[in-house]
This record gives C-alpha cells, sequence and structure tokens, in this order.
C-alpha cells in the first residue's frame, strides 16, 4: 500500500511537469518563430514481483512503479507566416511536407546559434541583428549595409532579399534610377533529422548545436521578406491537453486518498480488540 | 506549480504590454508624423529538469537532458518608421517629408529633437516654431527665421523657402533634412520628438533629396548614407497606425491573455488538489 502511495505521487509529478510544459507554450503563443514542445511520460521499467513463502520465491507478475517524465520533445513544424511589411523582417518558407526544418544562423558570444525567428533590426552600425543585438550570419559574417563602392552606410530600409536568401541594397542614385548593390547570401542552415532533437534551446528564440552536431547548408528553401513566422502553438490542442493534465493530476489525487483510507484502516482497525 | 502559475503570469504581463502599447498607436492615430510600435517577444532561459530533482528518464549520450522553458519576455519594442500617408493642409509651413529624415529642432534650453511632425507656423519674432513652440533649425544650424513682411512663402521640395519682399520674390532661408543609422534606436520623447541616443548611431545631415554627409565631429569612416526624403509642402504626414492590424493584433494579444490566464487557473486548480491530499 505505501507502494501505491509512491506510484501515484509520480503520477502527480509527472502531471504537474506536462503542465508545465504547456504553460510555457501558452505563454509563447504569440512569440515569432517558437517551436511548441511536448512532454512524454512513460513509465519506469518493470519489476518481477516475487512471493517469499516457504523459503521460496514464486513469481507473482511484472509491476511498474510509476511514471517519469520521458522526455520533452520539440515540434518542428512550421508556423503560419504573416505578412507585417517590415523590410528587416524575413521567414523561412520550405516547400513540401515534412521537411527537414532550416534556421537562419546567429553569432551570439557563445557561438552561432540558430533560429526560426526571422524579427530583425538593424543596430547604429547598420549591422543586420536579432532584438537581443546578436549579428544575423551572411555567407561572408555579419550583413552591414554598407555599399562597399561609396561607403555609403544605407538607411533602413533600403534593401531587399530575395527568394534565395540574397540580400541587395537598393537606392535611387540622383537622376532617379535604380541603383542596386548585391551584398552577400543569407547563411540558412539545417540539420540531419537524427540530429534535430538534440538541438538545445536557449531562450531568445535561439537553438544552439552541441558538440558533434554538425550544421549544413540548408537547399531548396524560399526566404520571405516583410513576412514573419508565427509560433506553431495550437491553442485549442493546448487546452485539451491542459484539461487533460488536470483531470489526470485530480485521479492520481484520488488514489492517494483512496490508498491512505486504505492504509488507516489497516493500521488502526485490522486487529483492534472491541 | 509555482513555475506554471509564474509562467501563466509572465504571459500575462507580455501580453498586458502588448495592448498597453496597441492601445498607444490608437490613442495616436490621429497625430502628425507618429510612427507606430511593435512589442517583439522571445522565450525565456530553459533549465534541465532534472534540476528539480523531477523523475525523468536520462537518455544516452549525445541526446539532451530534458529542458522546461521558463516562459516568455518582451525582447524589444520598435518603431515601424514607414511612410505615412500625406495629408493637405494648404498652409506652406506645413511640411511633409517623403522619404527618410527627420526635422531638427531646438527647445528654449538648446536641447535637440528629431521630428516628423512638420506641422510648423511662425511666431511673433519670426521664427519658425513647432506646436509646442520649439524652433526648427535652418541649415546654418541655427533657428531659421523668416521676416515679418515676407508674402507668399513657398518651400520647395529641396528645402529651399522663398517668399515675396517689396514685391519682389527671394530665397529666405534653407532646410536641411537629419537622419540616423539607426531610427529604430531613437528614443521618444513625446510630443511628437524623438531623441538621440547610442543605439540610433551616426547623425546625418543633408539638403532634402541628396545623399547625407556626417554631422561635424564624426568620424571620417562614417561615409554618407543614401538620398534623404524629399519635402512637400502644405501637406503633413498621418500616423502610419494600420487601424486594421491594430485591431487584429489586439484580438490576439486578448486571446492570448486569457489562454495565460487559463493556465493560471488550472495550476491553481491543481495546488488545490495537493492541498487537498488529507482533509
Amino acid at each position: 500500500m505505501l507502494r501505491g502511495l509512491y506510484l501515484a505521487s509520480t503520477g502527480m509529478v509527472a502531471q504537474e511537469m506536462r503542465q508545465d510544459v504547456i504553460s510555457n507554450n501558452l505563454a509563447n503563443a504569440t512569440t515569432p518563430g517558437f517551436k511548441g514542445e511536448t512532454a512524454t511520460v512513460r513509465s519506469f521499467p518493470e519489476m518481477l514481483l516475487q512471493r517469499m513463502a516457504d523459503n521460496k520465491a514464486t513469481p507473482i507478475g511484472p509491476f511498474s512503479p510509476g511514471v517519469m517524465i520521458d522526455g520533452i520533445h520539440t515540434n518542428f513544424t512550421p508556423g503560419t507566416l504573416t505578412e507585417t511589411g517590415q523590410a528587416t523582417d524575413l521567414a523561412l518558407m520550405q516547400p513540401g511536407v515534412g521537411v527537414t526544418p532550416a534556421f537562419f544562423t546567429v553569432r551570439t558570444p557563445g557561438g552561432l546559434a540558430y533560429t526560426r525567428n526571422g524579427n530583425f533590426h538593424l543596430d547604429a552600425n547598420g549591422v543586420l541583428v536579432t532584438a537581443e543585438g546578436y549579428p544575423v550570419q551572411g555567407q561572408n559574417g555579419d550583413i552591414t549595409f554598407r555599399n562597399q563602392y561609396t561607403n555609403e552606410l544605407m538607411l533602413e530600409p533600403h534593401f531587399k532579399v530575395d527568394s534565395n536568401g540574397q540580400v541587395i541594397i537598393h537606392w535611387p542614385d540622383q537622376q532617379g534610377l535604380q541603383q542596386e548593390y548585391p551584398l552577400d547570401y543569407l547563411q540558412i542552415t539545417t540539420f540531419a533529422n537524427a540530429d534535430l532533437p538534440l538541438l538545445q534551446r536557449q531562450g531568445d528564440n535561439l537553438f544552439a548545436a552541441p558538440a558533434g552536431v554538425q550544421p549544413l547548408p540548408a537547399a531548396n528553401v524560399q526566404v520571405r521578406q516583410g513576412w514573419l513566422e508565427q509560433a506553431n502553438i495550437d491553442p485549442a490542442r493546448e487546452m485539451v491537453d491542459m484539461l487533460s493534465v488536470l483531470r489526470s493530476y485530480e485521479a492520481n489525487q484520488k488514489v492517494i486518498q483512496t490508498e491512505d483510507q486504505t492504509l488507516g484502516k489497516s493500521v488502526n482497525e485490522v486487529g483492534s480488540l472491541r | 506549480m509555482i513555475g506554471v502559475l509564474w509562467r501563466g503570469a509572465g504571459g500575462m504581463r507580455a501580453q498586458q504590454v502588448q495592448v498597453d502599447s496597441l492601445a498607444n498607436d490608437i490613442a495616436n492615430v490621429n497625430t502628425n508624423g507618429y510612427k507606430q510600435a511593435r512589442v517583439n517577444f522571445a522565450d525565456l532561459v530553459y533549465r534541465p529538469v532534472e534540476e528539480g530533482g523531477m523523475p525523468v528518464d536520462h537518455p544516452p549520450a549525445p541526446a539532451r537532458p530534458p529542458a522546461l522553458g521558463a516562459g516568455v519576455k518582451v525582447a524589444s519594442i520598435d518603431k515601424d518608421f514607414s511612410q505615412g500617408t500625406l495629408v493637405q493642409t494648404g498652409d506652406p509651413l506645413n511640411l511633409a517629408i517623403q522619404g527618410d529624415g527627420f526635422f531638427v529642432v531646438v527647445d528654449q534650453a538648446g536641447n535637440r529633437y528629431l521630428t516628423r511632425d512638420g506641422n510648423f507656423h511662425r511666431d511673433d519674432a519670426g521664427y519658425v516654431v513647432n506646436a509646442s513652440g520649439y524652433y526648427l533649425l535652418g541649415s546654418d544650424g541655427n533657428p531659421l527665421s523668416l521676416p515679418p513682411e515676407a508674402e507668399n512663402i513657398a518651400v520647395t521640395p529641396d528645402g529651399t523657402i522663398t517668399g515675396v519682399i517689396n514685391g519682389a520674390s527671394q530665397d529666405l532661408g534653407y532646410l536641411d533634412l537629419y537622419a540616423v543609422t539607426n531610427p529604430g534606436g531613437l528614443e521618444a520623447a513625446g510630443d511628437n520628438l524623438f531623441r538621440e541616443t547610442a543605439a540610433s548611431g551616426q547623425v546625418f545631415y543633408g539638403m532634402p533629396g541628396a545623399p547625407g554627409a556626417p554631422i561635424p565631429g564624426a568620424p571620417a569612416t562614417a561615409g554618407t548614407t543614401g538620398p534623404l526624403g524629399t519635402l512637400r509642402s502644405g501637406y503633413l504626414e498621418a500616423a502610419n497606425v494600420d487601424l486594421a492590424a491594430t485591431m487584429t493584433k489586439m484580438i490576439v494579444a486578448q486571446r492570448a491573455y486569457e489562454l495565460n490566464s487559463r493556465s493560471v487557473r488550472v495550476a491553481d486548480e491543481m495546488w488545490g488538489l495537493a492541498n487537498n491530499l488529507r482533509r
């Protein structure tokens, strides 16, 4: 019976952790490029119970000592794209179903990181950066909006990014003609499918690749300027999950109460003389 | 449970900031030269679950241990400096900038502000001032003043102010436009004014329609900018608030707020259940 108490309490703890994950998803329901997570629960490895009698063990059957969190898995499916009209907003579009997600590459103090959040800005030096100020990477490093012929700093938002990820500065000259200067290609990264679960979430919408995970150049990716990818959270699904968490939690609580009552009876009533 | 409560509360607070910002945009929908703001969200740090003493499966290396997110934060609030529509007023000293750039005004104490609000008029002393009485700077870096006897004042797209004095047409002054490399880094100072900050970067100035040059004292490597905007006399730039998009964002923010309040409620119910394990 004591075993039953512990068993039900692992159930409560596991459901609480599922709720932790759901609440994080809901808090980030409007975070661009956010990828939702699911906590999966599984039972502890089963053990074979044996009855000890007459100095020998008789197997009774398998028993599981409760549940634990198996893992927290990131759902990498793309979120919907919404148009913002801002030149510094970029979104990645990958045609096809079940394709490995591609990421923008960002230089952080801790090394390269990867993000689906294309909500970028220009900083004081004309460098394309994330909201935290980390430079977005092109094939040749940071993307600085400076015309390399004239050393002209470009004012927002006189650049375009074509669907291949090429960044092009453009400006009207004194005669009103459009001049263009190809600056760089965005560094768009992907990973082997098996490596995706190894990516570490850094916060700030960033993923980091641990040692041994090789970033690969992404192919067949379209960049859309003036669009942002929304979080891939499905509120209806999260609500249903949340209710199922609540009810499972409640069921486990009831089990504990029942176990406690039974335990109370056996401790206080069995063998009492009245 | 505490974690769930805080994540939910953090989510509600983030959406509250979004609603505040949207409400400010809507309140300024008729403010000349107003630029709408945008709230950007990011997720917070992730903490390995084992640190909480939770029963978790330890995956074999190199798989990462399960980590729990700590919710959401407001990563930044930036201004959208896209062009607002031009509204005709007929007053020649109402100036709208078509393209990049700002007017510079100085207050009585000499503080410099950038603004896109071109609602200027002449004060009693002949100075060109904005609605708060701050002086508009001319291209010589001094407050622009116009002779009181000047009539038929007009401003050309390149910033030349002309007028008729004693029947003769003549140039009365010149206007420059100013630009910064990163308008998003400007600090809003109220009254449609912006203040320069370290984040707004290098300041450039020049004749409207011509490339901007570094202001004196800037490092020589600063180069020039692309062309500044041109002036439209007799027009004002309206706020660039997109009401339909703002209302849509408001609905999304309200629903996201509700979602987070729901997760707080569920956490509370779970906590209640834990408290009532033993009645």
